[in-house]
């Protein structure tokens, strides 16, 4: 075998190098790897669309009471104490709405996102 | 063939199937940037993961300025990064200015096992570098992006991404000489 001068040799040292770092690593990624990220990006797009759903549900019962007590105020004014006395137990729907979405949410997400959530 | 300015208008438009191709094209240049910092492999299975939601949240705002591949691979370089900082307290800025005079833990009976084969010695070698080092090698000769890539990735100037490729190179040049003149006959 012929003998390698320093040049040679530094040159061989490199390629020796160069083919070393461009060594994929010998383990990758599980085969169902897309598959579990599509099924987080889903879930993710339905919790933006539920959240989208639950704001504009929110927005039309805001819209309603206030057209309710727009209607009393002009035609029925009498009748708005009455109506007023019931306050808390109308205010009281978006409220449990909320925390039933919040708390269903919560639980999603703790399933599904684990430590990154 | 895959189209990515075609994919990338589909997902915009809302094409959940057309971001499994994405992830499909991208899952491999993820898991090379995250697998060189993030030590554990199950975490580093969870920040590919972490990488590609990222990805798919921030994808209406891509514009096609730079090219897919560098965007989604700085998306996982900085996850890494926050990965790292988070949970393996390693001091990422606390890098050596005397690179040069590097100390590798080179006579455990681990390494002794590893240099069994060149390219897992250098592999070896380079997981005891410093975090900076890791991931120019990485992004420069296992994913293939150019110095001005590699910058754009890193956030480092193309000058300083040279400098650090030339001095890794070196530097496991030294210890790969050495390794293979004494396995040499």
């Amino acid at each position: 075998m012929k003998e390698m001068n320093d040049e040679e040799l530094q040159q061989w040292f490199d390629d020796v190098l160069f083919a070393s770092l461009k060594k994929e690593p010998e383990r990758g990624l599980p085969y169902d790897f897309s598959a579990r990220v599509m099924q987080q990006v889903k879930a993710d797009v339905k919790k933006r669309n539920d959240l989208k759903w639950d704001v504009l549900a929110l927005f039309i019962f805001a819209v309603i009471a206030a057209g309710i007590y727009g209607f009393m105020l002009t035609f029925s004014p009498k009748a708005l104490p009455s109506l007023l006395a019931y306050k808390w137990i109308f205010l009281m729907v978006p409220f449990v709405f909320i925390v039933i979405q919040a708390i269903d949410q919560k639980l999603v997400k703790s399933n599904i996102y684990g430590k990154f959530g | 063939m895959f189209n990515e300015k075609e994919v990338v208008t589909r997902i915009q438009n809302g094409d959940i199937r057309a971001f499994e191709l994405l992830v499909k094209q991208y899952e491999r240049l993820v898991f090379y940037v995250t697998h060189r910092l993030v030590k554990e492999r199950e975490a580093a299975e969870d920040v590919c993961q972490e990488v590609f939601i990222k990805v798919h949240k921030s994808l209406w705002r891509f514009n096609f300025e730079s090219k897919l591949s560098t965007w989604i691979a700085r998306i996982a370089y900085l996850t890494a990064i926050n990965y790292v900082r988070k949970y393996q307290r390693e001091v990422v800025s606390g890098y050596p200015d005397d690179i040069e005079n590097y100390h590798f833990t080179t006579e455990t009976p681990e390494e002794l096992l590893t240099r069994k084969d060149t390219a897992n010695f250098v592999e070896h070698l380079i997981a005891q570098l410093p975090e900076k080092y890791r991931i120019v090698l990485t992004l420069y000769h296992l994913s293939e992006f150019s110095y001005a890539e590699t910058g754009e990735i890193t956030g480092m100037p193309e000058g300083t991404v040279k400098n650090y490729l030339f001095r890794a190179r070196k530097l496991l040049k030294d210890k790969l000489e050495a390794y293979l003149k004494n396995e040499l006959p």
